[in-house]
C-alpha cells in the first residue's frame, strides 16, 4: 500500500525538513538516512528555509496517472535561501508568469489522492512569493 | 580481466509494440537468434536485464522463464533490474563469469512496455528513479530532462532548436536499421513543431519506450578461435555512479559518472578518446545525450549541441554517433537498451564494408545515476 | 459569556485562494439576469479547507511568534472538511509542527463553526486548562451548478491563536454571546454533495432574526451600543445582507467597511466573519473596539466584542489579507468547474 509508505515520509514532506551535516554544514532534501556524502559527518534533521529562487522549470503535459487532473502543471528546480536545491511543483502561478530567477516560497497543498474516496497525500509546493 | 572475452553472436527483435506476443516469447526469439548466430553452443550462464517486468506486473523473474523456453537446463540464470543499464550489467556479469572460466554465456535484456498504459510505465519509471523526489514533486523522467535542458540553454546561451539536432541525426541513421522502431528521417522543423511532452521538450526530444529483446553470446577468445567463430573483442569497461537524488549533486549538468566510467573503460583498453570510431550514446532524451557526450569529453561543456548542429558525428565521421539510430529512433526498450547498443556496435565491427575498428558503448540509468562504458574492438577471423 | 480570566487574540492570519470567478460568467452559463455579488473566490485544484487552514495558521503563528509547543488545542470550524471521518487537526498538528499533546476536533455549525471554535478555545484558556489554543474558520463551499448558492459559495479562512491576556495579546475578548433556534433555512444531509436551502426563508426568519436577536441581547447584557464600536463585522452571505443588518442595528458604512469582503471574495462560510475580523485587525489601531456577529444556518448567531491593544502594531498578519486580494486572478466558468472537480463522473 503506497499510502503506508508515503505516510512514513509525511513529516519531512509537510515541513520541508532536510538533513544538515554537523561537520561541514551540507544540506540535503529529502533527508538522508546515513551520513554526509561530502565529509562523512553526522546528519541531523533541520527545517529548511521556506523561500528560494527558481533555477529552472518545466511544464508537464504528459502527466503520470496520479497527477492527470493537474496537467499541464509546472515543476520547478529551486534553490532555497540556504543553498539547498530541490524539485517541487509550482502552484498559484499562470504559465506566462513563470520566469527563471523568480522568488518563490513553500506552501502546503494536496498533492494527489488515491481515488475520489481515497487517502489524500498532502505536501509542499512552491508559489510566487506573497509579501 | 584474466581471459580475453569476445562477442560471438547477437540477436534482436525489432523494437516496437508486440500486441500478439508476450515478454517471454520476444525474449526467446532474440535469445534463440543470438545462439544460432554463435553456432548453438551449450550455455553455462544466462544473465537477463529487465527494468520493469516485475514492477509492471508482467512477469517476475523473467530470465528463468526464458531459460526454460529455450530448453537449456543446469546453468546459472539471473534476472537483473537496474534501470537503463539492466542488460549492460547482464553483459558485465557475463564478463565476470568468463574471467576465470571457459565456456559460453548468454547475456542481454528484455522489456515490454506496450501491455501497460503510458502513464503506468512512466509511474514505474519515476518510482525507479527516486520515488520520493519524483512522486512528490510531480516530476516525470521527461520533465527532469526538460529542467536540465532549460538550465543548459540558460547557462550556455544555447538556442532551443539546437538541442534537438541529435534526434534528427538518430532518425537519419535508423532509416536502414531493420531493428529500429522508427525508420523515417525527420527535419528539425518537424521535430520542433511536434507536440510538447514537457516544455521545452517535444516528442522528438524524448526517446520512445518500446517492447524489445536483444541478446549476445560471449565466450573467451581462445574458445572462439578453437570453435572457428568470428568475434568482436571486449577491450575494456567501466562503471560509475553519480549521486541520487539528482538534486544532491553539485551541478546537475555534470555527468561525472559517465566521465569516470568512460575514463576507466578507455584506461583498461589502453586507448584514448581519439581512438574511438563509434560512440553508441545513451540518449534517452536529447539533452541527456548532449550532457553525456560532454561528460565523455568529446565536447566541451555547453558545446555539444552546436557540434551536432554543424553536422558533426554522422556516419563515416570520427567518431560516428548512434550509427543505427540511438534511443530516439531505434527505440528505448528500457532494461534491454544496452544490449541493443552493444549489438549495433558488434554489427559495425564485424562488417566488412564499414571502416570501424573501435567502439564505445555508453549506457545509463536515469540521468547519469549509473553509467556504464564498454569498449569493443574489431577482432580476428574477419578476413 | 464573559471569561473570568482575560483571554485574547495572540496572533492571527487569513488566507484566500488566488482564483476568483465573476458572477457574470456564472450568470452567462445559466441565463440569469441579476446576481448577488461581483465575484467570488474558489480553491485551486490542490486546495481544500485544510490547506487553507494551514496557510492561515502559519501566518498567525509566524507573525506572532506564538510558541508551537504550548498550543493546547486546535479546533477547526468548517462545513467542507476533506474527510467526513478523520479530523483535519490531525494533519495540521504534524504539518505545523505543533505539540502532539493537544486537543483537536472539527466543529460544524454551518457558517458559524469558526466563531464557535473561538468560544470553545477561550473557555479552555480562561479555565486554565490550556495556555494557548488555535481556533480556525475555513471553507471551500460548494453550490449546486445553477443554484443561487453557486454565485456566492466561496473559499477562504482565518486562524486565531488565542492565549491568556497576561501573555500579551493583540486584542482582548471582552465578552461573547450565542443564540440558537431550530430554523431550517439551509442544510446538507449526510452523503449529499451540495447543500439545500429554502430561498427567501434564509433572510428574515434566519439571518436577520438570529443576528439581530443575538447582538441586541449582547448589547443589553453588557451595556454596549453601536457607537461604542470602531468597527463591526457581520456574517456576509452576499453584499446586501451585512449592509442591511448593520443599518438595522444602527451601524454605519464606515464601521463595517474594512471587514466587508463578500462583494469581491463571496461567502467564505465558516471563514466569512473571521476573514473580515482579520482584515479589520490589519487596519485597526490600539484601543479600537470591534463587534463581530456570525451567523450559522440551522440556525444561530454568535456576537463578540474585541478591544485592540498596543501589540497590534508588531503582530499584524504578514502577509496581510490585502496581499492576497492583490494577487487575485479571474478565471472562467470552465476552469472553475474543472478545479472544483465538477467534471469528474
Ligand atoms: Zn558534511
Amino acid at each position: 500500500m503506497p499510502e503506508i509508505t508515503e505516510w512514513r515520509d509525511r513529516l519531512w514532506r509537510y515541513r520541508l525538513v532536510g538533513s544538515k551535516c554537523l561537520s561541514c554544514g551540507a544540506r540535503y532534501y529529502p533527508p538522508r538516512n546515513s551520513s554526509c556524502i561530502k565529509c562523512g559527518g553526522e546528519l541531523v534533521d533541520v527545517e529548511l528555509p521556506r523561500r528560494g529562487k527558481l533555477l529552472s522549470y518545466t511544464v508537464i503535459y504528459q502527466a503520470p496517472g496520479i497527477y492527470r487532473f493537474a496537467s499541464p502543471y509546472i515543476v520547478g528546480f529551486i534553490e532555497l535561501e540556504d543553498g539547498t536545491r530541490l524539485f517541487a511543483m509550482l502552484t498559484d502561478v499562470e504559465l506566462d508568469e513563470v520566469k527563471v530567477g523568480m522568488e518563490v516560497e513553500a506552501t502546503f497543498r494536496k498533492l494527489y489522492t488515491y481515488g475520489d474516496s481515497g487517502h489524500i497525500v498532502y505536501g509542499i509546493k512552491f508559489r510566487p512569493l506573497v509579501t | 580481466m584474466d581471459n580475453n572475452v569476445v562477442v560471438v553472436g547477437y540477436g534482436m527483435v525489432r523494437v516496437g509494440e508486440y500486441w500478439y506476443k508476450d515478454i517471454v516469447s520476444i525474449g526467446v526469439e532474440a535469445a534463440e537468434s543470438a545462439l544460432e548466430a554463435a553456432g548453438n553452443p551449450d550455455i553455462d550462464a544466462f544473465y537477463v536485464g529487465s527494468a520493469l517486468s516485475s514492477a509492471l506486473g508482467i512477469q517476475g523473474n523473467v530470465g528463468l522463464h526464458i531459460a526454460d523456453e529455450i530448453g537449456l537446463d543446469d546453468f546459472i540464470v539471473e534476472t537483473i533490474s537496474s534501470g537503463g543499464v539492466s542488460s549492460g550489467l547482464a553483459f558485465i556479469n557475463g564478463l565476470h563469469y568468463l574471467a576465470s572460466r571457459h565456456g559460453y554465456v548468454l547475456v542481454g535484456g528484455v522489456e515490454k512496455t506496450s501491455d501497460n498504459l503510458p502513464t503506468e510505465v512512466s509511474e514505474a519509471v519515476l518510482v525507479d528513479l527516486d520515488r520520493r523526489v519524483m512522486k512528490y514533486s510531480g516530476l516525470t523522467e521527461a520533465g527532469l530532462a526538460a529542467i536540465l535542458a532549460r538550465l543548459y540553454m540558460e547557462r550556455y546561451g544555447v538556442d532551443r532548436s539546437k538541442i534537438t539536432q541529435i534526434s534528427v541525426l538518430d532518425h537519419e541513421n535508423a532509416v536502414d536499421n531493420p531493428y529500429a522502431m522508427f525508420r523515417k528521417a525527420v527535419t528539425l522543423d518537424m521535430a520542433l513543431s511536434s507536440p510538447i511532452v514537457a516544455d521545452p521538450l517535444t516528442i522528438f526530444d524524448v526517446s520512445p519506450y518500446g517492447d524489445g529483446a536483444a541478446f549476445l553470446v560471449l565466450t573467451t577468445k581462445d574458445r572462439a578461435i578453437e570453435d572457428g567463430l568470428r568475434y568482436v573483442e571486449v577491450a575494456g569497461y567501466g562503471f560509475a555512479r553519480n549521486r541520487v537524488p539528482i538534486n544532491y549533486r553539485e551541478d546537475i549538468l555534470s555527468f561525472r559518472a559517465t566521465a569516470k566510467a568512460v575514463g576507466d573503460a578507455l584506461g583498461s583498453a589502453g586507448i584514448s578518446l581519439d581512438d574511438l570510431d563509434i560512440i553508441e550514446l545513451f540518449d534517452s532524451y536529447s539533452i541527456s545525450g548532449l550532457l553525456a557526450l560532454e561528460g565523455i569529453g568529446v565536447c566541451e561543456s555547453g558545446s555539444s549541441a552546436n557540434e551536432f548542429s554543424r553536422g558533426m558525428f554522422r556516419r563515416g565521421m570520427r567518431p560516428s554517433i548512434n550509427t543505427f539510430g540511438g534511443l530516439k529512433a531505434r527505440g528505448y526498450p528500457i532494461g534491454a537498451t544496452t544490449a541493443y547498443q552493444i549489438s549495433e556496435a558488434v554489427i559495425r565491427l564485424l562488417s566488412d564494408s564499414d571502416d570501424y575498428s573501435t567502439a564505445l558503448i555508453h549506457s545509463m540509468t536515469g540521468f547519469d545515476d549509473e553509467a556504464l562504458a564498454i569498449i569493443l574492438r574489431r577482432g580476428g577471423l574477419n578476413a | 459569556m464573559k471569561p473570568v480570566n482575560g483571554v485574547g487574540i495572540f496572533g492571527y492570519g487569513a488566507y484566500i485562494p488566488r482564483y476568483i470567478i465573476e458572477n457574470s460568467s456564472i450568470a452567462s452559463v445559466w441565463g440569469k439576469l441579476s446576481t448577488p455579488i461581483k465575484s467570488k473566490t474558489f480553491p485551486s485544484y490542490d486546495e481544500d479547507s485544510l490547506t487553507i487552514a494551514y496557510e492561515a495558521c502559519r501566518i498567525a503563528l509566524e507573525s506572532s511568534g506564538a510558541p508551537r509547543d504550548k498550543i493546547g488545542a486546535i479546533y477547526i470550524g468548517s462545513e467542507s472538511k476533506p474527510y467526513a471521518v478523520k479530523p483535519s487537526g490531525t494533519v495540521l498538528v504534524d504539518a505545523l509542527g505543533l505539540s502532539r499533546n493537544i486537543l483537536s476536533a472539527d466543529f460544524e455549525f454551518a457558517c458559524k463553526a469558526g466563531t464557535e471554535a473561538i468560544q470553545a478555545v477561550s473557555g479552555l484558556i480562561a479555565s486554565g486548562m490550556i495556555e494557548f489554543g488555535i481556533a480556525i474558520g475555513t471553507d471551500t463551499s460548494q453550490g449546486r451548478p445553477g443554484d443561487e448558492l453557486e454565485y456566492t459559495a466561496a473559499a477562504g479562512g482565518a486562524a486565531f491563536v488565542l492565549s491568556r491576556a497576561s501573555n500579551g495579546v493583540v486584542a482582548e475578548i471582552e465578552a461573547s454571546n450565542s443564540y440558537v433556534s431550530d430554523t431550517p433555512d439551509f442544510w446538507r444531509r449526510s452523503g449529499e454533495k451540495y447543500p439545500r436551502h429554502l430561498y427567501r426563508f434564509t433572510g428574515e426568519p434566519a439571518y436577520f432574526h438570529h443576528i439581530i436577536t443575538s447582538v441586541k441581547h449582547f448589547f443589553e447584557e453588557y451595556g454596549y451600543s453601536p457607537r461604542d464600536f470602531d468597527y463591526a463585522i457581520f456574517h456576509q452571505p452576499n453584499s446586501k445582507f451585512p449592509q442591511r443588518v448593520a443599518k438595522m442595528l444602527g451601524f454605519t458604512m464606515d464601521q463595517i467597511r474594512p471587514g466587508l469582503l463578500s462583494p469581491i471574495i463571496g461567502n467564505t462560510y465558516s471563514g466569512a466573519t473571521l476573514v473580515g475580523l482579520a482584515a479589520t485587525l490589519d487596519v485597526s489601531k490600539p484601543g479600537d473596539r470591534i463587534l463581530l456577529a456570525s451567523f450559522g444556518s440551522g440556525a444561530g448567531s454568535d456576537a463578540f466584542s474585541f478591544v485592540v491593544t498596543d501589540l497590534i502594531e508588531e503582530r499584524r498578519a504578514k502577509p496581510p489579507l490585502k496581499s492576497f486580494l492583490e494577487r487575485l486572478v479571474t478565471k472562467d466558468y470552465s476552469t472553475y468547474v474543472r478545479y472544483r472537480g465538477k467534471l469528474w463522473v
